[in-house]
């Protein structure tokens, strides 16, 4: 583990936007998770979080996710925006809590990742530019996580 | 009853990029033109509506890039709209200059769309999007976003490789009539197979590149076309629909159910339907997604969109000719002029004075955006449809 708090995501690269927009992980009090926000009232689920219920406007409450999730879709990329080394994996990750959530996938195996492995996540330095920043690191589930 | 609406001039700068240009020239040059081309004169605008999506964070022109413009052409006193929606920046401004004479407001209105895209940081990088910010700190910008869409399409209904190429080679095809498109020289399937690799399967001959542009239109009531000296024979606005996002949780990749609303929509307004398109400007960043989109607005059954563009039916001289601009692909995407390249494309159609790319006989032209992205959906889909 970094010496770096678990602020989720960047805010001081978008300025105009709030920590709440982008705080996709939170300490709960065991470390910090990714989490997602559901209604109090409908039971909805979203995710990234959000403060109020799209459908019924109702505060939402910040819930941890799992984090063991089916792989959807995963892309390798070979052009890497700013703050990333390519190639890198990339995912879209089904999690049993009713959200999509997309993010790195740590993947050394031959070839493709198969759709439907089984994977979880562990927290680590997700982009290096223009700032350090944290987010989840999914892997396939059984490998040691950073 | 909404009154009808005209164009009844257009204006599009060449797209590339063009370190000595800027907003104001861009604007300025689209915006001659398409007064020029309507037989108006700045004293007969009654608004401006202009979109521009990045001008911000690019130029450090945040705000007033309408103002400017028209400050340029001597258009003063004048309400001036500027409007920003991602990708689908210039179609906005064309939305709300239609809404106001529709709406009896104006009978005389400029529409113009600019953005100059070359002039930025970590040239050669992905740029990331508005509204992608989660996502864009994780790793995903929209080349992978839309590669993700490339490979479900292939692994659930066989869509191949090289049938995604074709839609590049098909959009060169057509560019190469296009003498303000950016890149006109003729590829192969092989050239976009052989490019440099950006994400999954997706090359960099399938991505549309940087691009600067400016474009331009003159929107008139019936009372507003009378007042004007313009030769050119004016085409209707016979729908233009936006809509924000419908943000689903677990959307399907290959398919973007917000496009399908709204055309349905665009359609109804329009009174025709998918078959009666005679030629459409979709929104083909990638070579995925004219796919998508072609599907999306009814142009062909769902998953058959690869095999149709292998089959021509979406070439010049196909039954229904997609991008017959050229595209996003060869022309490049300065997000608020894409809008009004599209409707520059579709009006030139519509008079048949297109040349060597005209569409024979068109009379029903459909323009397609999508605008940004939220809770990683997109965040807006905009359809026009122009009729002769």
């Amino acid at each position: 583990m970094t010496g770096l708090q678990p602020r989720g995501l960047s805010v001081a690269a978008y300025p105009g936007h709030n920590a709440v927009d982008h705080q996709i992980i939170e300490d709960l009090g065991n470390g910090p998770v990714l989490v997602a926000s559901e209604c109090p009232r409908c039971g909805l689920v979203r995710y990234p979080p959000r403060e109020l219920c799209p459908d019924d406007l109702t505060v939402m409450r910040t819930i941890p996710l799992s984090g063991h999730g089916i792989l959807h879709q995963a892309v390798r990329v070979d052009l890497a925006p700013v703050g990333f080394v390519a190639p890198y994996w990339i995912a879209h990750i089904d999690l049993p809590e009713g959200v999509r959530v997309y993010a790195p996938l740590s993947w050394d195996g031959d070839g493709d990742p198969p759709i439907g492995l089984e994977v979880t996540y562990s927290i680590g330095i997700v982009r290096t530019e223009p700032e350090e920043i944290l987010g989840p690191i999914f892997r396939p589930l059984g490998k040691a996580g950073g | 009853m909404p009154r009808p609406v005209f164009i009844a001039g257009v204006g599009l700068t060449p797209f590339g990029k063009f370190a000595d240009q800027g907003l104001r020239s861009l604007g300025r040059r689209a915006a001659l033109d398409a007064l020029a081309d309507a037989g108006a004169t700045p004293a007969d605008i009654e608004m401006i509506s202009c979109g521009s999506a990045r001008s911000g964070i690019l130029q450090g022109r945040e705000s007033g890039v309408g103002q400017l413009v028209g400050w340029e052409l001597g258009i003063k006193g004048v309400p001036v709209y500027n409007l920003k929606a991602f990708c689908a920046s210039g179609t906005s401004a064309l939305n709300v200059a239609y809404m106001a004479i529709a709406g009896g407001f104006h009978d005389i209105a400029l529409v113009v769309g600019v953005e100059k895209m070359s002039q930025r940081s970590g040239k050669g990088r992905t740029l990331t999007s508005d509204g992608m910010e989660v996502e864009g700190d994780l790793g995903f910008a929209p080349p992978a976003m839309f590669a993700a869409g490339a490979l479900q399409h292939m692994q659930r209904y066989g869509t191949t490789r090289e049938q995604l190429a074709q839609v590049a080679v098909k959009n060169r095809q057509a560019a190469y009539h296009n003498p303000r498109a950016q890149y006109r020289d003729l590829i192969t399937v092989d050239d976009v197979l052989n490019s440099r690799p950006v994400a999954g399967p997706l090359n960099l001959l399938d991505c549309c590149p940087t691009g600067d542009g400016g474009g331009a239109a003159v929107l008139a009531s019936a009372d507003g076309l009378r007042r004007l000296g313009g030769d050119a024979k004016p085409v209707r606005v016979a729908a233009t629909i936006m809509r924000t996002g419908l943000y689903e949780q677990f959307k399907d990749l290959t398919s973007y159910q917000l496009d399908v609303e709204t055309a349905k929509i665009a359609y109804e307004t329009a009174g025709v339907g998918p078959e009666d398109v005679d030629l459409a400007e979709v929104h083909d960043a990638f070579t995925i997604t004219e796919i998508i989109h072609c599907e999306d607005l009814g142009f062909c059954e769902k998953g058959k969109g690869g095999p149709a563009v292998t089959a021509g039916e979406f070439s010049l001289g196909g039954r229904l000719p997609v991008s017959p601009s050229g595209g996003l692909l060869t022309k490049g995407h300065p997000l608020g002029a894409t809008g009004l390249a599209q409707v520059f494309e579709l009006t030139e159609q519509l008079r048949g004075r297109s040349q060597a790319r005209q569409v024979n006989g068109a009379r029903v032209g459909l323009a397609h955006l999508n605008g940004g992205f939220q809770e990683g959906d997109m965040a807006t889909s905009a359809v026009t449809i122009l009729t002769a």
